[in-house]
């Protein structure tokens, strides 16, 4: 016998098109805007994760730059005479450089700025300490652009002045130097190896921010401090192309070290090669050493990138969740869609398939229909997305094709084969027993796997959260957990809602009036439907988890900022005494309710034993200190109590972070003297160090002999800004004014934060709509039973009016039940996975209550529903409802 | 509710010059001609035809489920056509009930539940519902089955409690359209024995239609319709 392949009859295709086009474009339209969304995802958050890159770059400065370390030169000390291409050597050592590096690294780099400096040489002079360190810094063959005030440019000395080197200084660094043009000095290393200087000329920087200037902060920088009790002045010079002939010749070779540094330039690095230009960092820095006579690499630029990369990975796997849960919804609305088609050409189907068509061709005429509709909508939804990115991801988009394209083949020839009776329930009583086992067995099946699925995916987000490798995707079985939970918990529900039905029906029984126990017939007849609850369960679940997750996001970002900042505000100045008394005028000022100065020094160098480690110092009025935290929302610290009572020699002091051997008797090295430490409890941390945080008192310092001027203004209050507008002028040397309400807005605009809070607010709207679609399709799947089932009830006497409420029960309790359920899900959701998905710590974990407020919207939908329905109902002869 | 046992001077029934056409002009289909006839009370009428004759137009008119056309349908001297939609939901509930071809039972209820529905409507006391309920699923011979949902019932069984629940608000007039057509013969039959007995207990008017010839025999009389019109 000739097989028969299944064909598709065009003309009924086409019938059929005609007829049920509104639903068709409806699907098209689900389909156009999920393919969209989820398409757009990919651009928009590799663009978003270009940006986090580029502003990671950004914010690391000079602390990125790629850096060569370049050899020593040999200069044969029994035979030194001035080499004047010594500037050219330092130009070609850089160009060397860059040939060195790897391809990807060089297209990311600027170019690179070669230096030469010396150890920070002590000047001669009766009278305060003056530290200064000469630097040679070459911009592409180019010195940094200065305009000169006094005097001019160093240059070479001639013969009969060599073992002279000029020397140029910014005019705060002469200031702070008390030097001014033509002056002299001599400088000695620390082996007393000296040179004389002559100060050529005093300049202002043409641009202060240059990369050339990050060589040496103390080119405009001076640093004024105390010593062994002693103050002192630390500053640098600037050598010429011409006086560093001169320099090289009059310092041993192993005074002057070489160094070119590259920084990136963040536009040109992406985020998808960041990866890999970590990897060329790390070869870099293995393949060479000083101590075999090659230029040595170093930067911490592989470190920033990996730190953006995971907090990349991080969002992208929050998206994930968020996608996830929208793409579960839309399969599922894409399938009622489907069911809303078959059931509304039962007949023709059941018609078709007891006249002897084949599964097959019934299938492959829903396929062609099916196909046209999710090839279309897909079409039109990546073509959007082109449109505005410019590109488009499939990996989220197949999904929804493949589901709104096959739904209707799968239920239609399924459904048709059951309607026209080839699958006739058995005769036999066993043998129904049998089948109702089995079903049963099927859904007991389905429903275990699901919750394994479910616990599975909440290990793997517990163990691994939802970053994934940090590679271009996320985790997405971590990621579907909340998904996973949604459906085991809409599941449970449809299990357990038959109880609480009966129940009602049981509690209406001897009521004399009918409505309540109509309803309650009705809800256990009809209502419980799995495809609905299903729906509304996971949108209403995505919803408040993706509103929890913005608000947990954005609660982060405050209590970053505010630990960031420290207060309100925050004033970084050069170390002054003049601080603690602005401190005190701050907290005169209206609307400022504490205001703390404070010493804040990085890499202070604790030791206890053999341990040492590098801490963040923090000395500060324990007192002012306490009242400052107590009056803004950071954390309180009870233990700066402690502080005060010293005990001996040993300064009280709280710490947090680093090594336990530190928490007993610890040595601190401050300023060349030793100062003993007792730690007494455990430090707040301030300003989010990633470094352990020492805070001592100030007077307890002062006490041990050590001095340390604060340089750090804290202030607390609504009055904070205006109390600043009018007291940051009285204090010179005010590096940074910090306001919590900008660090705030940085946070909140940075790309990464504000791209996620965008999808999470399109994703919540897109799930509201797709709930709404949801019911929307579902009531009208099933309102051709409902119409007959209550034109029935009218058949007995049932009054519009109490229809009317029949149906509005029948529509709106299920709802009311599946829309509460799915928000207690994402409430618990919320609960239980919020701290492996946001990016704040666990204690930022906020759950957005005002989403129950989708509840009602969702109920008023069934309501108005329901009136429709009535309407269309009541307007129908009862003789055609029943009909039918 | 009136009371069974009360003689009655006219027809439970007076039909009129009952006419009513599906669809206008060219694609009209006449249903029913100038349809008049009366049927007294306490009498069982089987409305017989071939299928498309008129027989389920004809009760939906006398049960006011459709509008005729032209015409008049006087259901125990109260004019049916000129009701509106309350006057015709209190004519079901009090005066007219159903027995569908597809027994249109509550799955989610009970035997006794489906029962007792036109009581709830009805709004009778739980008390006299329970035992109004009780008396008529003895009648149908389904006591022990009161706690049975439909799903659990066979076809005649099913059947059988919508007779009752047809009776349960002690109706004047009884509609019954094909209650037979979805069960085997000898089903049917039972089925048609004990409607024609529980009218007789109950003193019902009642109008089955059917085009079962066996089951003709237990009526009163027959009214055979044919193409919207009535025979003899």
């Amino acid at each position: 016998m000739r097989r028969r392949f299944p064909r598709a009859h065009a003309a009924t295709v086409g019938g059929r098109w005609r007829a049920d086009w509104p639903l068709l474009l409806l699907t098209g339209l689900v389909v156009a805007l999920t393919v969209g969304l989820a398409a757009a995802v990919d651009p928009v958050t590799e663009r978003a994760a270009d940006r986090a890159i580029a502003a990671a770059v950004h914010d690391a400065g000079a602390s990125g730059a790629v850096v060569a370390t370049l050899p020593a030169w040999y200069d044969d000390p029994r035979g030194k005479t001035r080499d004047p291409s010594t500037a050219v050597q330092v130009r070609q050592d850089a160009d060397y450089a860059r040939q060195a590096l790897p391809a990807g690294l060089d297209a990311v780099l600027r170019p690179g700025v070669a230096w030469v400096t010396t150890p920070t040489l002590q000047v001669r002079q009766v009278g305060p300490t003056k530290l200064l360190q000469l630097a040679f810094v070459d911009t592409a063959g180019e010195a940094p652009a200065v305009t000169y005030d006094e005097g001019g440019p160093p240059r070479a000395v001639p013969r009969r002045a060599l073992g002279l080197v000029e020397v140029a200084l910014s005019q705060t660094v002469a200031d702070a130097l008390e030097l001014e043009a033509g002056d002299r000095r001599t400088v000695q290393d620390e082996q007393g190896r000296s040179a004389k200087l002559r100060v050529s000329g005093v300049f202002t920087p043409g641009d202060p921010d240059a990369e050339a200037w990050d060589v040496s902060a103390r080119l405009l920088h001076p640093v004024q401090g105390t010593a062994d009790g002693l103050p002192y002045t630390s500053a640098a010079a600037l050598v010429s192309a011409g006086s560093l002939a001169d320099l090289r010749l009059v310092l041993p070779a192993d005074d002057l070290t070489r160094r070119v540094s590259f920084r990136p330039d963040p536009s040109r690095v992406r985020w998808l090669a960041a990866r890999s230009l970590e990897r060329e960092i790390v070869s870099l820095q293995a393949s060479a050493s000083l101590s075999r006579g090659d230029v040595a690499w170093d930067s911490l630029l592989g470190s920033t990138l990996e730190r953006a990369r995971a907090d990349i990975a991080s969002a992208r796997g929050r998206a994930d969740v968020l996608l996830i849960g929208l793409l579960a919804a839309t399969l599922l609305v894409l399938v009622l869609a489907a069911q809303l088609l078959v059931l509304r050409r039962r007949d023709p189907l059941t018609m078709a398939r007891q006249r002897g068509a084949s599964l097959a061709s019934i299938g492959l005429e829903l396929l062609v229909e099916g196909l046209t509709v999710a090839v279309l909508g897909a079409v039109v939804g990546l073509g959007a997305v082109v449109l505005v990115t410019g590109s488009a991801g499939w990996a989220w988009a197949v999904p929804v094709a493949v589901v709104a394209a096959l739904a209707s083949p799968v239920l239609g020839a399924s459904w048709a084969d059951v309607w026209a009776g080839a699958r006739r329930v058995p005769a036999n009583r066993s043998a129904r027993r049998t089948a109702t086992r089995t079903r049963l067995l099927r859904r007991l099946a389905v429903e275990t796997a699901v919750l394994l699925v479910a616990a599975l995916s909440f290990s793997a987000l517990l163990q691994r959260g939802v970053a994934g490798d940090g590679a271009a995707g996320g985790d997405v079985t971590a990621a579907s957990a909340p998904t996973w939970w949604a459906v085991a918990g809409a599941l449970v529900l449809l299990r357990v809602l038959p109880v609480p039905v009966r129940w009602a029906l049981r509690a209406t029984r001897r009521s004399p009036g009918g409505v309540g126990f109509f309803v309650a017939a009705r809800i256990g007849e009809a209502g419980a439907r799995a495809l609905p609850v299903l729906v509304v369960v996971v949108a209403v679940a995505g919803i408040t988890l993706g509103a929890s997750l913005a608000e947990s996001d954005r609660a982060g970002q405050t209590s970053a900022a505010l630990s960031s900042v420290g207060g309100d505000a925050r004033i970084d100045a050069d170390p002054q005494a003049d601080l603690a008394q602005l401190a005190e005028d701050a907290e005169d000022e209206p609307g400022v309710d504490a205001a703390a100065a404070a010493r804040v020094e990085d890499g202070a160098r604790l030791s206890s034993g053999g341990a040492s480690q590098a801490v963040r110092l923090v000395v500060v009025d324990a007192g002012d200190y306490a009242a400052l935290l107590a009056a803004s929302n950071l954390a309180d610290a009870p233990q700066l109590g402690r502080l005060d009572a010293a005990d001996g020699d040993e300064v009280p002091a709280l710490l947090v972070g680093g090594d336990s051997v530190l928490r007993d008797t610890a040595s601190l090295r401050w300023e060349d003297t030793s100062v003993p430490i007792d730690v007494v409890g455990t430090a707040p941390d301030v300003d989010a160090s990633a470094a352990p945080v020492l805070v001592v008192d100030t007077d307890s310092f002062a006490a041990a002999g050590a001095v340390a001027l604060p340089d750090t203004l804290w202030v607390v209050g609504t009055g904070t800004d205006a109390a600043l507008d009018r007291i940051a002028s009285r204090v010179d040397g005010v590096d940074s004014v910090v306001r919590l309400s900008d660090e705030l807005e940085a946070r909140r605009t940075a790309p990464l934060p504000s791209a996620l809070i965008d999808l999470a607010v399109a994703s919540s709207v897109l799930l509201l709509v797709l709930g709404i679609l949801g019911l929307l399709l579902s009531a009208a799947a099933q309102a051709p039973e409902r119409a007959r089932s209550l034109g029935r009830l009218r058949a007995l006497g049932l009054p519009q009016g109490e229809v009317r409420r029949v149906l509005v029960g029948e529509l709106a309790v299920p709802v009311a039940v599946a829309a509460l359920a799915g928000w207690l899900l994402g409430v618990a959701c919320s609960y239980a996975m919020l701290g492996s998905l946001t990016a704040g710590s666990p204690t930022d974990v906020e759950v957005s209550w005002w989403t129950i407020g989708v509840v009602p919207i969702l109920v008023v939908a069934a309501v108005a529903v329901a009136v429709l329905e009535w309407r269309r109902i009541r307007r129908r002869p009862l003789s055609q409802l029943l009909r039918t | 509710m009136s009371d069974p046992a009360e003689p009655l001077a006219g027809p439970m029934v007076q039909v009129r010059g009952l006419t009513r056409t599906y669809g206008t002009d060219a694609t009209a289909v006449p249903a029913l001609r100038d349809v008049s006839f009366d049927v007294a009370p306490g009498e069982m009428v089987a409305v017989v035809g071939r299928s498309g004759s008129g027989k389920t137009t004809l009760l939906n008119l006398l049960g006011g489920l459709d509008r005729p056309d032209s015409g008049s349908v006087r259901i125990d001297g109260s004019e049916v056509t000129t009701l509106d939609e309350d006057g015709l939901s209190a004519l079901r509930r009090d005066s007219v009930s159903y027995v569908f071809q597809t027994f249109g039972l509550i799955p989610a209820l009970t035997a006794a539940e489906n029962v007792g529905v036109p009581l709830r409507l009805r709004r009778t006391p739980v008390a006299d519902r329970e035992k109004r309920v009780e008396l008529l699923l003895d009648l149908v011979g389904l006591r022990d089955h009161a706690g049975q949902r439909p799903g659990e019932l066979s076809g005649g069984q099913q059947q059988r409690v919508a007779i009752a629940r047809a009776l349960a608000g002690s109706p004047r007039l009884l509609l019954a359209d094909e209650p037979t057509g979805q069960l085997d013969t000898e089903t049917g039959l039972a089925v048609m024995s004990l409607l024609r007995a529980v009218v007789e207990s109950e003193g019902v008017t009642a109008v089955v239609a059917t085009h079962d010839a066996v089951l003709m025999a237990l009526a009163d009389r027959v009214l055979a319709i044919s193409d919207g019109r009535v025979g003899g």
